[in-house]
């Protein structure tokens, strides 16, 4: 009941919010974009039998998770310390 | 003071109404289901019509689809004189036929007896049928395996049949169909019921079934034709008439029920809560997912969207476009060796990054 109520409140939120942009079409990406991402594609698995893109891509999203982590605990923190009586 | 006795009150009444609710949700008409509490004394009443001219006596037939329960039930008969009764043993289904009647307007009521032990809801579902003495139709059932594969979580069965089974004055019968989950029996919910009032000629019927993920469930399909003018045509069951298919849906979690004490506010408090956070339906999670759907594509997210999966099409093992890169003996000779132990240099590399990071983190 309560849940659904929640689901049905954010539900009515968006569809009010996200109006205007239902009333656009749908996006449809042009056949040169995806010819161009095909090309690079090539490119980029040549470029990959010298440099480990693979392990690259690892790195980042680990290190990019864990920035992530810390800023979200500092932000979880500065919330905290707006509470009167909390330093 | 008063206040902690208004919440009270209002919190009492909440209970009442929720546990009421539950006790007596009862089905009425000729087919349909109920669920029952537990240890609470319940029933199903169902008028049965007077005997028309053309059949003068009725017989009549009730089937049982219930869950766990392994006690009796009573079924009880009047034609609104002398009240006549009889047990029903066991579970599951049941197949009873009542006593040859010539006049009156029945009722049927399907009472659960008060000393059976067994935890949480029932779910009863019940076909009670009647015709001339020429009865003949017969249920048509089959029991098929079928493995829910792992992320599923809702199993839609579809049936589809042929036959003759509109009447002869052109209206046509009212079918029902049941699943019943032979597998888990421990689960209260073994039997569902799909659509009930099809018409038409060869009828696909699409039950969902909220169903464990990577299970091998057994079912067992029947089809029952009810309306009291059902002819002697038969149903009939194709090759292959039940498959299923299997949709990745967001599955609502069984209500747990706990069985409370007469005084025992506190399990009724609980109950309550349960009550208040149980989702009841999937619509507003399906709605918000179509809805985000549909955003997803139009600008300026779709764009971003498209990018993104413009992105995770890029296959890194794809055919290299320079050729020197395809020779192998080269790959294995200078590039490889030098790829891996590039690897191990950026690990470490981000070891030592982490390291100093977290040495310096200010928090």
């Amino acid at each position: 009941m309560i849940v659904s109520a929640i689901i049905t409140l954010i539900y009515g939120i968006v569809f009010v919010v996200t109006y205007p942009l239902r009333s656009l079409t749908d996006v449809t990406m042009s056949s040169s974009f995806s010819s161009s991402i095909t090309t690079a594609n090539g490119y980029i698995s040549s470029f990959n039998n010298f440099v480990p893109l693979d392990t690259i891509g690892q790195i980042l999203t680990l290190f990019l998770a864990i920035e992530g982590a810390v800023l979200t605990y500092k932000l979880i923190m500065w919330l905290i310390r707006r509470i009167p009586t909390q330093s | 003071m008063k206040k902690i006795l208004k919440i009270f009150i209002l919190i009492i009444a909440v209970f009442f109404t929720i546990n009421n609710s539950f006790a007596y949700d009862s089905g009425y008409g000729t087919q349909g289901y109920a669920t029952l509490s537990s240890g609470v004394l319940s029933s199903i009443c169902s008028a049965m019509p007077n005997p028309s001219a053309s059949s003068p006596s009725l017989n009549w037939q009730i089937e049982f689809y219930s869950g766990t329960y392994s006690g009796s039930h009573s079924l009880i008969y009047s034609n609104g004189g002398a009240v006549n009764h009889t047990c029903i043993s066991t579970g599951g289904i049941d197949s009873y036929t009542l006593p040859t009647v010539s006049a009156g307007n029945y009722f049927l009521v399907i009472q659960y007896g008060n000393n059976h032990n067994d935890t949480g809801f029932q779910q009863v579902y019940f076909i009670l049928s009647y015709s001339g003495t020429t009865w003949t139709q017969t249920p048509i059932s089959e029991t098929i395996s079928h493995t829910t594969p792992a992320n599923s979580s809702t199993v839609s069965a579809y049936v589809n049949f042929t036959g003759t089974y509109n009447n002869l004055n052109g209206t046509y019968d009212t079918v029902i169909m049941l699943m019943e989950d032979l597998t888990h029996t421990s689960n209260p919910t073994i039997v569902f019921v799909c659509d009930t009032a099809k018409t038409g000629a060869n009828i696909a019927y699409n039950c969902n079934y909220n169903a464990i993920v990577n299970t091998n469930y057994h079912y067992k399909a029947i089809l029952w034709a009810s309306n009291q003018s059902f002819p002697s045509g038969t149903l009939e069951d194709t090759s292959g008439w039940i498959s299923f298919t299997t949709n990745d849906t967001y599955s609502i979690p069984q209500l747990g029920g706990n069985n409370c004490g007469t005084f025992d506010v506190g399990c009724y408090v609980v109950n309550g809560i349960k009550y208040l956070f149980y989702p009841g339906d999937l619509t507003s999670f399906d709605k918000l997912n179509e809805l985000l759907d549909t955003i997803k594509n139009k600008p300026p997210i779709g764009y971003i969207s498209g990018i993104i999966t413009a992105l995770g099409s890029i296959d890194l093992n794809a055919t290299p476009t320079l050729t020197f890169a395809q020779f192998t003996p080269l790959n294995n000779l200078i590039f490889n060796p030098l790829r891996t132990g590039l690897s191990w240099v950026l690990w470490v590399a981000f070891a030592f990054v982490i390291f100093k990071r977290f040495q310096h983190l200010q928090i």
